[in-house]
C-alpha cells in the first residue's frame, strides 16, 4: 500500500454555489484552448491590426483641423476613396469634423471589425470550437457531465463561454481599446458626452460577431465525433459563402446573405449608423436570426442524443 | 420541495417506473425500493438496467412513475440527487486532453468542490483507488484497466452517499477485481455508503452484494436479500464422510432420512427436525467420522436464470 494512502475519507466541505458550475467547463475549455502555441500565435497577430487602425484614429485626431483642404478634391477623386466611404459622412467631416466625430469613429471601428478581425474571428474560432463538443462526444464523456449537477443548458454556456472569451479578445476588446485612445488622443473629454453611442455599437457589434457564430461553430463540433470535420465544416461554411458571394457579385448580383462575412458585415453597417450601405439587410437578419436558435437546438438534441442510448 | 415519503433507511423508492423509447418499453412498471449497503444489479442484455439507472439519474426523463431517490423527487430534484450520487459508468468515458488527476479534479469541481481542495481530494482518491504515477499521465494513453480505476475515483471523489457502479470489474484482471471489490465492501461498510452495482458477473454479486435486484424485459423479477435468496425452498445439507459412508447411508435411511450420494461421495440429506443430530448419532455408532457438513445454497446462477425466465425460485443444488 502506497504511504500516502489514508484509505477511504469522508468529505464535508462547502460546496461552490450551482450556479457557478459552468465556470469549471468554461474554464477547462479556456486553459485547453490557451495551451495551443497556434492559438497564442493568432491571438497576437489578431491585435496587430489594432495599430494600423489606431494610426488612422490617431491621424483623424492630430489633422482634424486640416480637413477643409479636402473639399478641393474632384467627385471622381471622392469617388476613388477607400473603403467606400458614404458620402453623407465624408462631407459631414469636411464641413464639420467635430459633429462628424461619432460617425468617423464609428466608420473607422466598423472597418476594423468587418474586416480584418473578422477574418480572425474565422480563423480563431475554427481552432478553437471543434473540438469542444466532438471530443466530448468521442469519448462518451456526457455521462461523466451529466451524472453530475450540471444541466445540459450549463453545459452549452460553459462551451460557448469558452468561445465567446477568445472572440471577445480579438474584437470586443480591441475595439473598446480604440474607442478609449480616440478619446485620449481627443482635445478634450468632453468628446465622450458627443461620442456615448459608439462603445454601444461597438458592444452590439461584437455580440453580433460572438453568439451566431459561437452557436454555428459549437454546432459544427456537436455534429461530429472526429474535431477535423467540424473544422472543415466551419471553414467550408466561410469560405464557399465568401466565393460564393464574389461570383454573384462579378456576375452584378451581389447577395450578402449567402456569404456568412458579408451578411454580417451588412447588419454591422446597420448597427454602426450606415444603413444606406446594406442593401440585403432584411435577408440577412432573418437568416441570422433563424440560424442561430437553430444552431443551439441541434446542438442540444445532439448533446442529448447519447442519453437515449 | 419536500422529501418524498418513504421508510427513513429506504434510499431508492421508485414506484410504476415506465420508460418508452418510442415503440419500444425499456421499463415497464417499475416498482422498487432499495435499502443501504451493496445492491446488485443483475439483468440480460437489454433487460433495462441502464435505462433504470438513467432514470435514477435524471439522464433520461421517465415516460410514467414517480419516486425518490435519497428522499428527493426524481422528477424535481436532481440536481440534489446528483449532488450525492456518484455514478462510474459502463462505456469508456474519459475527458480527452486532461491527466488522470486533472480529470478526477475537474470531476469534484463539477460536483462543487472549491479548485484546490478538489485537487487535495483527487490525489487522495487517487491513492486509495491504487493509481500511482500514472496519474500524471494523460487519459487518453491508459489501458482500460486503469480507466475503470480512474472512473471509479471521478465516481466517488465527491464523497456521495450513493454509488453507482455500472460494469465496475469490467476489464480487470483477477488481482485488480479482487482490490476494486474490496474498495466497494470498505465503502460499504467503513464509510457508510450505499453501492449499486450492475454487473453481468455473478461471483462478484456473491462476493459483495447485501441485496439482489434482478430486471428482465423491463420488469422486476426480484427484490430480495441474497442471504435470503441463496436460502433453498427444500433446505439440504451435504456432509463427506471419512470411511465408509454405505453403511450410514443404510442407517439413516432406516431412520427415515432422505439421502442421495453423489459420485464423489457426499451425502445430500434433506433437513429435518432431526438434523443433524440424527447423522451424528448414526455415525458415531458405525464409528464413521464426519469430515465436513454444509447446508446446501441456491446458487446465483440458478435463481438469476429462474428469474430470468419467469421459473419459480428455489431450485436446490
Amino acid at each position: 500500500m502506497p504511504i500516502h494512502n489514508l484509505g477511504y475519507r469522508g468529505w464535508d466541505g462547502k460546496r461552490t454555489p450551482d450556479r457557478t458550475r459552468w465556470w469549471v467547463l468554461a474554464d477547462s475549455g479556456l486553459k485547453a484552448a490557451w495551451k495551443s502555441r497556434w492559438v497564442r500565435r493568432l491571438l497576437f497577430a489578431a491585435w496587430l491590426p489594432v495599430l494600423f487602425w489606431g494610426l488612422l484614429i490617431f491621424l483623424y485626431e492630430q489633422r482634424v483641423q486640416e480637413f477643409q483642404r479636402f473639399q478641393q478634391l474632384s467627385p471622381s477623386q471622392i469617388d476613388n476613396l477607400p473603403w467606400d466611404i458614404p458620402r453623407d459622412l465624408f462631407y459631414a467631416v469636411l464641413n464639420d469634423p467635430e459633429a462628424a466625430r461619432p460617425e468617423a469613429w464609428s466608420f473607422l471601428i466598423m472597418n476594423f471589425i468587418r474586416t480584418t478581425q473578422a477574418v480572425g474571428l474565422m480563423v480563431l474560432v475554427g481552432l478553437i470550437a471543434p473540438p469542444l463538443i466532438a471530443r466530448d462526444m468521442r469519448s462518451r464523456a456526457f455521462l461523466l457531465y451529466f451524472a453530475r449537477p450540471i444541466t445540459r443548458f450549463e453545459y452549452m454556456f460553459g462551451k460557448s463561454f469558452t468561445v465567446w472569451a477568445f472572440i471577445t479578445m480579438i474584437t470586443l476588446v480591441p475595439s473598446m481599446m480604440l474607442y478609449v485612445e480616440a478619446v485620449l488622443l481627443s482635445n478634450s473629454f468632453d468628446v465622450v458626452r458627443n461620442t456615448w453611442v459608439v462603445p454601444l455599437r461597438i458592444v452590439g457589434a461584437s455580440l453580433l460577431m460572438i453568439v451566431p457564430t459561437t452557436a454555428v461553430a459549437l454546432c459544427a463540433s456537436a455534429m461530429t465525433r472526429e474535431s477535423r470535420f467540424a473544422s472543415f465544416a466551419w471553414f467550408s461554411f466561410w469560405i464557399l459563402g465568401f466565393v460564393s458571394y464574389e461570383i454573384l457579385f462579378q456576375l452584378g448580383h451581389p447577395r450578402s446573405i449567402v456569404s456568412p462575412f458579408h451578411s454580417l458585415a451588412e447588419i454591422q453597417r446597420w448597427i454602426f449608423g450606415f444603413s444606406e450601405l446594406a442593401h440585403d439587410l432584411t435577408a440577412c437578419v432573418t437568416f441570422w436570426t433563424l440560424v442561430t436558435p437553430l444552431a443551439w437546438w441541434v446542438t442540444y438534441r445532439k448533446i442529448s442524443a447519447p442519453m437515449n442510448v | 420541495m419536500e422529501p418524498v415519503n418513504a421508510p427513513d433507511d429506504v434510499l431508492v423508492d421508485l414506484r410504476g417506473i415506465t420508460k418508452d423509447y418510442r415503440a419500444f418499453r425499456a421499463l415497464d412498471d417499475v416498482t422498487l425500493r432499495m435499502r443501504g449497503g451493496v445492491t446488485g444489479l443483475l439483468g440480460p442484455n437489454g433487460a433495462g438496467k441502464s435505462t433504470l439507472i438513467k432514470v435514477m439519474l435524471g439522464l433520461v426523463r421517465c415516460t410514467a412513475g414517480e419516486g425518490s431517490f435519497l428522499g428527493h423527487d426524481i422528477r424535481h430534484e436532481m440536481r440534489k440527487i446528483r449532488a450525492r450520487v456518484g455514478y462510474m459508468p459502463e462505456d469508456d468515458s474519459f475527458i480527452f486532453g486532461l491527466s488522470g488527476v486533472e480529470m478526477v479534479r475537474f470531476a469534484a469541481r463539477l460536483s462543487g468542490l472549491p479548485s484546490v481542495e478538489a485537487l487535495r481530494r483527487s490525489h487522495e482518491i487517487l491513492d486509495f483507488c491504487g493509481v500511482e504515477q500514472e496519474r500524471y499521465r494523460n487519459v487518453e494513453t491508459y489501458s482500460t484497466g486503469m480507466r475503470q480505476k480512474l472512473k471509479f475515483a471521478q465516481s466517488i471523489v465527491h464523497d456521495p452517499d450513493l454509488l453507482i457502479l455500472d460494469e465496475p470489474t469490467s476489464g480487470l484482471d483477477p488481482e485488480e477485481r479482487q482490490a476494486l471489490l474490496r474498495r466497494v465492501r470498505t465503502l460499504s461498510e467503513r464509510a457508510g455508503k450505499a453501492v449499486v452495482i450492475s454487473t453481468h458477473i455473478l461471483p462478484d454479486v456473491q462476493q459483495v452484494c447485501d441485496d439482489v435486484v434482478i430486471i428482465a424485459k423491463g420488469k422486476v423479477c426480484v427484490v430480495e436479500s441474497l442471504r435470503v435468496l441463496s436460502r433453498p425452498v427444500h433446505p439440504k445439507i451435504h456432509a463427506r464422510v471419512h470411511g465408509d459412508w454405505h453403511d450410514l447411508v443404510e442407517r439413516l435411511r432406516d431412520h427415515g432420512e432422505e439421502v442421495e450420494v453423489d459420485d464423489q461421495g457426499v451425502l445430500t440429506i434433506s433437513e429435518s427436525d432431526r438434523m443433524p443430530q440424527a447423522l451424528w448419532e448414526c455415525a458415531a455408532s458405525l464409528g464413521v467420522s464426519i469430515r465436513s457438513l454444509t447446508p446446501s445454497q441456491n446458487s446465483l446462477e440458478s435463481i438469476f436464470l429462474d428469474a430470468v425466465r419467469g421459473g419459480e425460485l428455489g431450485a436446490d443444488s
